[in-house]
């Protein structure tokens, strides 16, 4: 399985139904992203949950059936429109009893600008969130180097005691530092090509 | 390739330790000014360490799991972790030397932090240690913790957020409303210092154990730059563009993240909200499916009053909240102190101040903003229909009975039902304009024999399209209402008639404004004698007119009698007497003026001192009803200022001045009204050759901002106040130049 797929040839991959991985890989790229975008929009975690798997599902018996047209705009457009009726129909369903969680509660389900920024912001996260599993998994990356950038950045030690501590320099303390700033650009610069369809 | 630097490059220790916000010595500054390559390699670190805040800002959950991030501060034994939030970790600890038990704030992501975040955090530190009150949570110290992060120690407050409290005591209402009253004291006094918080929200507020409250995280607050217009002092990195507050307690100017309409009337709007939720339990702003709801969702920033959810809320406490939530930060109260004020008026059983928007205010702020569906626009139009003959006749027309034995909102889709029967309109898209045209011919059509209902109805859309700026359309209207009225009572034909006064008075052919204001006079006095409010409008109206048309003598007259009428029927107080005495000090000053040019200087002289006393008088009036930083008076103070400074009482009038400035400077630093002062003032200061210097500074600001402001908005007077502005300016530099040259020749 090509793990690295962009958007539009895991698009054009899914138009075949037995192709149980294509829509794993798609469902692992989004549905993190639309769990958060919910849950910004001021929804609780279970109903967040709940609405991302509403709209997979809706979105992947509607893309089977050919509705969605990439002419007329990007997934990630697609995808907003139909986790706002989702969300609309989850508080018709409550309404009165329907309890907002979070801070963003007056978000306004008809501001269409507003909604692409909220994804905009949580696809980026999602990116980000990526690029760092994959620096700590799968990295080409000199453990000591990560074990600096950790110390340094996670656990703010100052520079001198990361120095001591690792038995180097204070000066390689900070190269490491540019290293996995470095690296981690290049994995978000991948990435962020990836999503060729969204972004 | 030119290499001339001073001294050598610096190192790369050096270089982190600049770009994360360290001090530089006099030979590192020196070398980075001549040095480009060190001077991007400080930029390229920078942008090092933002790109790698934004990852762990996406992965706070690696920071959480992470052990050993426990900071260590010298001097404090830190407890436990109280709260980890966007911008700081908060620590209990206990202050070594002291033995006390403080509350530690250290910033999220340390060392590692932006630029920007630490110019923020660093601000903070400086907003509340300037702080002092019983409702704010005290500042102790601040300093660098031994990761290098920057950190505070404050007042540790023993007790429950906000809405912890609300759930876990579950106090009576008076309880919820004097606590309440007392937040907004709090942050009275923060406004007062020029302090705006702009996060107000149920975290940030703590309740302790006495219930009573403590406002925390003055995380984004701003330092008020109001004093920079006069004053010079450097104004403040205003986050440009960028929104920061929180979203549900964020007002309308914050979502537009427009920082230049931030002021305290920010805070204002998060207080109604919070208020709304301390009173009825509920948010202001939620979802729902009936129509009221889904009109409020269009509208954002509309929310039904409290009372809604509980019934039991007096009338008052609504006023008072949604004056507060008002979307326009001009219709909200002017300041916390104005909300305090009411709360505790409200409290002692004393009239609250506040008053509810009109009809055709709130119309006008609608359509102005939204779009409205075809249900929301019925909606509206119902309102201004109002509920005088609104619901009752109309339903009775639909033989709807039950529906006008309740009047409640939740029936208004049968309304709209059978509004879309009538004009067979299934449109759901429609402007609130075209909705009132509808209106307007369905009125015609439907009441044809009954033009006492129609010229109702119309009468709200004439009044609505003027408030508009519609005047033609207005005109047309209200003229038909005047013909439907034909055959009806004195009284109604007075009203058709002084509403036409207004038209005409808005198109400026003021001989036809008189003519209908004389008519409604009449009709007015015969219906209801002079002893009646109405009349004395229409006597003010009069007095108006004739102002403008020169004809001095007999708006005195008319002002006069308006005046009496309301003192005779004991209405001469607060607002309405202040308006009629703020309109006699203007035709006083407007008659100064043509004396001057008849160069009758006694009379000019005359003129003046009645206006300032009129105007002194209306100031004591809205003195008495108003906060002590009330726009109004500020307005009041320039129109003194201004007649002291004709009567070349100039010392007085700077003290106006500065105090008219102090006071609408909190509604933003280059409001016009701002800006014009400040020219009037560098007038006086000129006359008295006080410190030219600092007067040409802040006259050099005014002038740009006007010249500014002309091109953003293309405004010809505003541009043409530039110009004058300048003028000036050259004068007093020209003053300037003379005293510095009589000293050195001295």
């Amino acid at each position: 399985m090509d793990i690295n797929r962009t958007t539009t040839a895991m698009l054009d991959a899914l138009h075949d139904a037995g192709n149980a991985d294509v829509w794993e890989q798609f469902d692992r790229r989004y549905r993190p992203i639309l769990i958060g975008f919910a849950r910004n929009l001021g929804l609780t975690d279970q109903d967040a949950a709940d609405i991302a798997q509403e709209t997979l599902a809706r979105f992947l018996s509607e893309y089977r059936d050919g509705r969605y047209d990439r002419e007329k705009g990007r997934l990630g457009a697609w995808l907003v429109g139909i986790a706002r009726y989702r969300i609309l129909d989850l508080r018709r369903r409550s309404a009165g009893k329907y309890q907002l969680a979070g801070e963003s509660a007056i978000m306004d389900l008809d501001d269409e600008k507003n909604l692409s920024r909220v994804w905009e912001d949580e696809r980026r996260h999602a990116v980000l969130r990526i690029a760092m599993e994959e620096l700590q998994e799968n990295s080409r990356t000199d453990p000591k180097t990560i074990k600096v950038f950790e110390m340094l950045m996670v656990h703010s030690v100052p520079p001198q005691v990361v120095a001591d501590e690792l038995e180097i320099s204070v000066h390689d303390v900070y190269l490491a530092k540019s290293r996995v700033a470095q690296r981690l650009r290049k994995i978000v610069e991948r990435i962020e090509s990836e999503y060729d369809d969204d972004a | 390739m030119m290499h001339d630097a001073i001294g050598p490059c610096l190192d790369r220790m050096q270089l982190e330790r600049i770009a994360s916000g360290g001090r530089t010595d006099e030979k590192q500054s020196m070398h980075l000014e001549s040095c480009r390559s060190c001077r991007d390699q400080v930029d390229a670190i920078r942008n090092e360490n933002d790109f790698l805040g934004e990852i762990i800002g996406a992965n706070t959950d690696l920071l959480q799991t992470s052990q050993g991030d426990q900071h260590e501060v010298d001097g404090y034994r830190v407890i436990s972790e109280i709260h980890r939030g966007g911008q700081g970790i908060v620590y209990e600890a206990e202050q070594i030397s002291t033995r006390r038990t403080v509350a530690i704030k250290m910033m999220l992501q340390g060392r590692f932090a932006t630029s920007k975040q630490r110019r923020r955090f660093e601000q903070e530190v400086e907003v509340i240690a300037g702080l002092r009150h019983p409702g704010i949570v005290t500042l102790y110290e601040s300093g660098t913790a031994r990761g290098g992060e920057i950190y505070f120690a404050m007042e540790f407050v023993r007790g429950a957020t906000l809405d912890q409290w609300l759930r876990s005591v579950e106090p009576s209402p008076g309880q919820r409303v004097r606590m309440f009253a007392d937040v907004c004291d709090a942050v009275r006094y923060a406004h007062g210092r020029g302090i705006i918080h702009r996060d107000l929200k149920p975290g940030n507020i703590l309740i302790d154990e006495d219930g009573k409250p403590h406002v925390l995280d003055f995380g984004l607050a701003r330092v008020n730059d109001s004093q920079v217009g006069v004053s010079g002092s450097e104004r403040l990195e205003t986050m440009a563009g960028e929104f920061l507050g929180t979203f549900a307690y964020a007002s309308p100017e914050q979502l537009e993240g427009d920082p230049d309409r931030i002021d305290v009337r920010t805070d204002v709007f998060a207080l109604g909200i919070l208020l709304y939720e301390v009173i009825s339990d509920e948010r202001p702003f939620e979802m729902g499916r009936s129509l009221t709801e889904l009109v409020h969702n269009r509208l954002e920033c509309t929310p039904a009053p409290p009372s809604r959810h509980d019934s039991s809320i007096p009338l008052d406490l609504d006023v008072i909240c949604l004056k507060a939530l008002s979307v326009d930060p001009d219709r909200r109260y002017g300041s916390a102190g104005e909300l305090e004020e009411d709360l505790r008026r409200h409290l002692d059983g004393r009239p609250i101040l506040a008053r509810a928007d009109s009809t055709a205010y709130v119309l006008g702020r609608m359509v102005r903003r939204y779009k409205l569906a075809f249900g929301a626009a019925m909606f509206i139009l119902l309102l201004a229909v109002g509920s005088a003959v609104g619901f009752g006749i109309l339903f009775t027309r639909a033989e709807a009975k039950q529906v006008i034995a309740e009047q409640r909102l939740s029936a208004l889709g049968d309304f709209i039902g059978l509004f879309n029967f009538y004009t067979g309109h299934g449109k759901d898209d429609l402007r609130v304009s075209e909705a009132m045209e509808l209106m307007d011919e369905w009125a015609m059509t439907e009441y044809q024999d009954q033009p006492e209902v129609a010229s109702t109805i119309l009468t709200s859309v004439g009044l609505f399209h003027l408030s508009f700026d519609n005047i033609d359309r207005a005109h047309e209207v209200l003229e038909h209402v005047l013909e439907l009225r034909a055959e009806s009572d004195a009284r109604e034909r007075g009203e058709a008639h002084h509403n036409l006064g207004r038209v005409w008075m808005d198109k400026r052919d003021y001989a036809e404004a008189e003519g209908h204001y004389l008519s409604a006079l009449d009709l007015r006095i015969m219906a209801l004698t002079e002893m009646d409010p109405d009349v004395a409008m229409t006597l003010q109206h009069l007095g108006a007119c004739k102002r403008k048309q020169k004809d001095f003598e007999s708006a005195e007259s008319f002002y006069s009698r308006a005046e009496s009428t309301l003192v005779e029927l004991e209405l001469f107080d607060g607002e309405r007497a202040a308006r009629l005495l703020n309109s006699r000090a203007w035709l006083q000053n407007d008659r100064a003026l043509e004396a001057g040019s008849r160069e009758d200087f006694d009379e000019v002289q005359s003129r003046r001192l009645q206006a300032l006393t009129m105007f002194l008088d209306a100031a004591s009036m809205i003195r008495s009803e108003a906060a002590p930083d009330d726009f109004r008076i500020g307005r009041s103070e320039r129109a003194i200022g201004t007649q002291l400074r004709w009567l070349d009482r100039h010392e007085e009038a700077i003290e106006r001045y500065d105090e008219a400035i102090r006071i609408l400077s909190t509604k933003g630093v280059e409001s016009d009204e701002v800006l014009a002062t400040t020219v009037d003032r560098a007038r006086s200061m000129l006359i008295l050759g006080r410190d030219l210097e600092t007067t040409a500074v802040a006259l050099g600001r005014v002038a740009s901002a006007q010249e500014r402001l002309a091109r953003e908005r293309s405004d010809p007077g505003l541009a043409e106040q530039a110009r004058t502005t300048r003028a000036l300016l050259v004068e007093i530099e020209t003053a300037l130049a003379m005293s510095v040259g009589e000293a050195s020749g001295r």
